[in-house]
């Protein structure tokens, strides 16, 4: 990355730049300097957090009058005289901006990003009304083949964001650039389509993307982004928390970006960025009992009184709640007999147990097991991934491990199936059973390297993967749920003096203080705050509905589990709830409300009050 | 009568002929949305062609000649010429005359598999390509092209259409015989 620190040195240097005279610090490009003094240097293939290559030639300056440089790859130096907006310098511009027009196909007219593209921008402030260059008319095909994503590269203009964003960012390698000259263009891996390549779907790159190349179909033709409204809120569909930036129009969601300036760089992942977006499901309005529209306080009435006649209750409730939700929950469910689960509890219930055992018998504080903060696992020697599942259930976690493959960092995988982290993986292990033993003797293979694990037998390895050089961070994935293994991972943290990141199921990592218990065998009743739920943990809700007389279901859109529900009362969708959840780092995070409810449901935990005052 | 006939005698106002080449009238029918704004502009301008506003279907001699729409077929190209001919000054107004705009989508298709799909393929049995030498409908050239590319132009106002305003702003410009200043907000390629 081009951005200098801070900390460098602060002797700095004075240049001028269209005669103000501006402060920079050494090694600072032309570039950063200008915008720190807010003074507007056109760019195209500059982007926040990616490195500088130069290749848009759009920040073309004049230096002491004699010749031109790319403002974002020159330093800065003391005594230079730099020109921006000069005639000659708009006219290579403009000269720059028809060859990009008329290479491709750009028929702003009917693009999905008009409006908001840095290219239309950038024809206008040159002036472009016509192109003096021939135009080609290339027959160039749009991709659709990711259902999240489409490259049409007609309105391609190589500035190569996207690929750095891949590489640099998401630590992916996806995108490249193939041919050369004229005939440059972006190839996806070995020039596949993007449906069938490595790409994770996280949408990085069509954030990154300046022009109509890259864009999601979920969000084409939806509105300006210059027209929207933005609200900031936490992701609640895996315990990294990402920071989601929703963008919305009119009441409805237009499309969710990652933020340039937090910890991710500005990426998501398919989930965050794509799936919340894409549940098609019908949203539900009304409280229904017996498959009738009722009136709510018939449904509640109807609620509390199963609940009150049941023989026991099996409760179960959706970890994407806000911890308040899940608290209100749990005390609405005290005024009955009844039983709650919640995803991810098991695991973080057998964790801090497994934590406060290690505590007593090898004198460690399990603040110091842990990794103080995710987004700096990056700074560790030697990073052991237990479960490469993280790829799916944590991908931004992912993806700073891939960013620290891709570097200095060694990366030992582990996983029983299939390793998804295998193309970055230094080791990978295939192994289902715990790691390794924590015994006395532990401590002292700890002089080796990973080399050693090239020619070893499955129980050499196990061994020997433990013999790390410098730092190493451990990282748990969801699918390490015994005690045996855990005890070995924190025990092994705890006498290498290396630390744990800890990624369960559980998306609010709250659910380790919520009480939960074992379900009951024989429980009549079931009650399911499934609220947005989807996949395994609807299905999961499902199991227990089939499995009681009767069920009650919260729900926020139709699916097979309220179709056999006996009373549906709905539930606030992402973007209407409000409260906090707890990230893998334990930090709270806020969720605010993007959108005012649409049904007639304002806030779930005013409804499980209303449930446990009728139940009193 | 007897007003219209007294600004004709002393009638110094510059003549303005527009043309639709292969464009879908859009840029026209923008420039009617100047609205209540024409009264003041014929004040300036005289509109010798137009064939949204005149009854007149050839290219008279004016000072200024605007085509709106690509250059796209046979009749295109005679037109074009005959306002360069007869026009001191000409405008390219939109999107398809300036920069080829949506007009030129048909580049990227077979000229005559695309006249099959369009012309025989989509009606009945009877149907055919209304092309040839003697069929009156002119033929389409090889590919649809910004009016540039056959004759010269002075003036590019861009947009799809462009803004009644900027196009009423950009007559007021030459009537006083100036060169319009199209850029920033004015500059449009939507
Ligand atoms: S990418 Fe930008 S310049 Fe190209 S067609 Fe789309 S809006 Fe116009
Ligand atoms: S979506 Fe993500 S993984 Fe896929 S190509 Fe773009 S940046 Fe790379
Ligand atoms: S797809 Fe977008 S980001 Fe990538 S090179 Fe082309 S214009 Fe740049
Ligand atoms: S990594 Fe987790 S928190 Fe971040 S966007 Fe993806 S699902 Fe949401
Ligand atoms: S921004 Fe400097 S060359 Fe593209």
């Amino acid at each position: 990355m081009s951005k200098a620190t801070q900390s460098e040195a602060e002797t700095g240097v004075t240049l001028e730049i269209d005669g103000q005279e501006v402060q920079a610090r050494d090694g600072q490009t032309i570039l950063e300097a200008a915008k720190e003094a807010d003074i507007d240097i056109p760019t195209l293939c500059e982007h926040a957090n990616l490195s500088n290559v130069g290749a848009c030639r759009m920040c073309l300056v004049e230096v002491d009058g004699e010749r031109n440089e790319t403002a974002c790859t020159t330093a800065a130096q003391d005594g230079m005289e730099i020109s921006v907006e000069t005639d000659e310098l708009w006219t290579h511009r403009r000269t720059m901006l028809e060859m990009m027009f008329a290479d491709q196909n750009h028929y702003c007219m009917y693009c999905e990003m008009e409006g908001d593209c840095e290219l239309e921008d950038m024809f206008n402030r040159a002036g472009l009304d016509s192109s003096r260059v021939p135009l080609e008319y290339p027959d160039i095909e749009p991709d659709a083949s990711n259902e999240y994503i489409t490259m049409d590269l007609d309105r391609c203009i190589s500035c190569g964001r996207c690929v750095r964003t891949c590489d640099e960012i998401v630590g992916n390698g996806t995108l490249n650039f193939g041919n050369r000259g004229r005939e440059t263009t972006i190839v996806v891996d070995d020039d596949v389509s993007l449906g069938e390549s490595s790409c994770v779907s996280c949408g990085s790159c069509v954030q990154a993307c300046p022009t109509g190349a890259l864009y999601s179909p979920l969000s084409a033709y939806k509105g300006r982004e210059r027209n929207c409204e933005v609200e900031t809120t936490t992701c609640s569909e895996c315990s990294v928390g990402c920071e989601l930036d929703v963008y919305t129009n009119s009441g409805r969601i237009v499309k969710i970006e990652g933020n340039e300036d937090g910890p991710a760089d500005g990426q998501l992942c398919e989930m965050g960025r794509f799936e919340l977006l894409a549940d098609g499901r019908e949203r539900l309005v009304e409280p229904q009992v017996d498959g009738e529209t009722v009136s709510l306080e018939d449904a509640i009435d109807r609620a509390s009184a199963t609940l009150a006649g049941a023989n026991g209750v099996n409760a179960f409730a959706s970890d994407r709640l806000p911890t308040e939700t899940l608290e209100a929950f749990s005390e609405a469910l005290a005024a009955y007999d009844a039983s709650l689960e919640i995803p991810g509890a098991e695991r973080a219930t057998l964790e801090s147990e497994v934590l406060s055992a290690l505590e007593a018998e090898l004198d460690v504080e399990t603040a110091d097991l842990l990794v103080d903060s995710l987004h700096d696992l990056e700074d560790s020697d030697t990073l052991v991934v237990y479960d490469t599942g993280i790829v799916e259930s944590h991908p931004v976690v992912a993806s700073y491990v891939r960013r620290a493959a891709n570097g200095e960092t060694t990366l030992v995988t582990i996983d029983d199936g299939e390793d998804r982290l295998e193309r970055f993986a230094d080791h990978s292990i295939e192994l289902a059973a715990p790691a390794a033993t924590v015994t006395e003797q532990v401590t002292d293979v700890f002089e080796g390297g990973t080399e050693a694990l090239a020619d070893g037998t499955v129980e050499d390895i196990v061994d020997v993967s433990l013999q790390l050089s410098g730092d190493a961070t451990f990282v748990l994935g969801p699918a390490v749920e015994d005690a045996e293994t855990m005890v070995d991972i924190f025990g092994l943290a705890a006498t290498s003096d290396n630390e744990v990141l800890s990624l369960g199921p559980g998306r609010n990592s709250a659910v380790a203080n919520v009480p939960t218990d074992d379900l009951e065998t024989d429980a009549d009743v079931a009650y399911l705050l499934a609220a947005d739920d989807r996949d395994d943990d609807l299905d999961r809700s499902i199991e227990l509905a089939r499995e009681a007389d009767t069920a009650i279901v919260h729900a926020t859109r139709a699916s097979a589990l309220t179709e056999i529900a006996d009373v549906v009362i709905p539930a606030l969708d992402w973007f209407e709830r409000e409260g906090t959840i707890v990230d893998a780092d334990g930090e709270d995070r806020a969720i605010e409300r993007v959108l005012d409810p649409r049904g007639e449901i304002d806030s779930d935990r005013e409804l499980l009050a209303d449930l446990q005052e009728v139940a009193a | 009568m007897s007003a219209q006939a007294e600004v004709d005698t002393q009638d110094d106002r510059t003549t303005v002929a527009t043309v639709c080449l292969g464009g879908c009238s859009g840029c026209h029918m923008e420039f009617l949305n100047v609205d209540h704004g024409l009264i003041d502009l014929v004040e300036e301008v005289d509109i010798v062609a137009s064939h949204m506003i005149v009854d007149e279907k050839g290219v008279p001699e004016a000072d200024v000649g605007i085509a709106e729409g690509v250059v796209t077929n046979e009749e295109n190209v005679e037109v074009a010429e005959e306002l360069r001919e007869n026009c001191d000054t000409v405008v390219a107004w939109g999107d398809c005359a300036a920069l080829r705009g949506i007009m030129s989508l048909r580049n990227y298709q077979d000229r005559d598999e695309m006249l099959e799909a369009t012309f025989a393929e989509k009606a009945d049995d009877e149907s055919e390509v209304p092309f040839g030498d003697d069929e009156g409908v002119p033929e389409l050239l090889e590919d649809a092209r910004p009016l540039d590319e056959y004759i010269d132009v002075d003036v590019y106002v861009p947009g799809c259409p462009p803004d009644a305003e900027v196009m009423k702003e950009s007559l007021e410009a030459l009537a006083r015989g100036e060169t319009p200043e199209i850029e920033g907000d004015k500059l449009q390629y939507d």
